[in-house]
């Protein structure tokens, strides 16, 4: 029996016909035994699974649900954050690290052997050393922000994916 | 509010009525919950899918089309989607860990209607078996026909769902029951 029919008769069953097709099909189930059978399965499997009846949830989720939601959405207005020092102590700790951490580099580099040599060079004159390793850092940073991009890119496409619906 | 129909309490939804919501949610909790407890299999996941589903209709109430205003549609489709990113995250092995939690539901009345001794025995081993055999399905398989046989959903609606011709869900349908049949044929089907 090809599936044509077959949808024929999953129509019939679950009453998705319209009328006129109907009563004609229903002529040739009559006398097509491999219809008929198909027909049958489709009876015993339903009867079948209906002894799998519904079950009552566990407990009422709605309390949960609303715990859920609240924070974001029930809250009429969000209120100001308190005003605090904390965020500025660390930025300037973090700005001193980082001038602290260059400056150190700086001198290191000079002290190599074709840091003479490149003394001449203009940029290092027009930035003096510690400009030309401030511009490196930036490089790197930059390089680095880059090389990321694609996995930062993929992380949060998998996050949006995962709270879309 | 009780009354109203559910194109009517998703507009106050929209408007972040929690009244509306909660109506909302006792009037499909109970479908959607065995939806998702026979496509997961498991109860207690299908407790915390259930309140999955409906934190996310509450977050994208604003998606849903009041035009049309198919909200069982639009549910099951957010249910379909949650379970199905849930088992494709963590590669779920479907099985029923807890056979007496599927038995132990709705038994009493046809406990009543029969007289044999061991009936209880065997009604549990068969939603049992009938939850194996499920379990044993192709996913794809096992969502058309719990969509189509307990859900009763049309064909067209389902396709709506899934987003899959109904040419396909039908085929599915045809090879999900005839799976069916080998796994459930020494319960004589
Ligand atoms: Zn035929």
């Amino acid at each position: 029996m090809d599936h044509h029919n077959k949808n024929n008769i999953l129509a019939l069953f679950y009453q998705e016909t319209t009328g006129q097709n109907q009563q004609k099909f229903m002529q040739h189930i009559q006398q097509c035994e491999s219809c008929q059978e198909y027909l049958d399965t489709l009876k015993k499997t339903e009867s079948l699974l209906n002894e799998w009846t519904d079950e009552i949830p566990l407990t009422d989720s709605f309390d949960a649900i609303m715990q859920n939601i609240s924070p974001i959405a029930i809250r009429p207005k969000q209120l100001p954050p308190d005003f605090s020092f904390r965020p500025i102590i660390h930025i300037a700790f973090a700005l001193a690290f980082i001038v602290i951490s260059i400056y150190l580099a700086q001198t290191k580099i000079s002290l190599l052997p074709f840091w003479q040599s490149l003394k001449d060079w203009w940029l290092v004159q027009a930035f003096g050393g510690f400009g030309i390793v401030i511009i490196l850092f930036f490089c790197i940073g930059t390089f680095i922000t880059l090389a990321l991009t694609p996995i930062l890119f993929l992380k949060t496409r998998q996050f949006n994916n995962a709270i879309s619906y | 509010m009780k009354d109203h129909s559910d194109k009517a309490l998703m507009e106050l939804v929209v408007n972040r009525n929690t009244e509306a919501f909660k109506i909302l949610y006792h009037r499909y909790h109970i479908q959607i919950f065995n939806f998702i407890r026979r496509l997961a299999g498991r109860r207690e996941l299908a407790q915390d899918l259930l309140q999955e589903t409906f934190t996310r209709v509450w977050f994208a109430a604003h998606t849903f089309d009041l035009k049309r205003g198919n909200f069982k549609g639009w549910i099951y489709k957010i249910a379909l989607n949650t379970t199905r990113n849930e088992m494709s995250k963590k590669q779920y092995e479907y099985h029923y860990e807890d056979w007496s939690q599927i038995c132990g539901t709705n038994l009493e009345p046809y406990l009543a209607s029969t007289d044999q001794p061991d009936s209880k025995l065997f009604q549990s081993e068969l939603r049992a078996k009938i939850a194996e055999a499920l379990g044993k399905l192709n996913p794809l398989f096992r969502e058309i026909i719990l969509l189509k046989h307990y859900q009763q959903l049309k064909f067209r609606e389902i396709a709506e769902i899934t987003n899959t011709p109904e040419g396909t869900l039908k085929a599915r349908f045809h090879h999900g029951i005839a799976r069916l049949k080998e796994l459930l044929e020494p319960l004589e089907l």
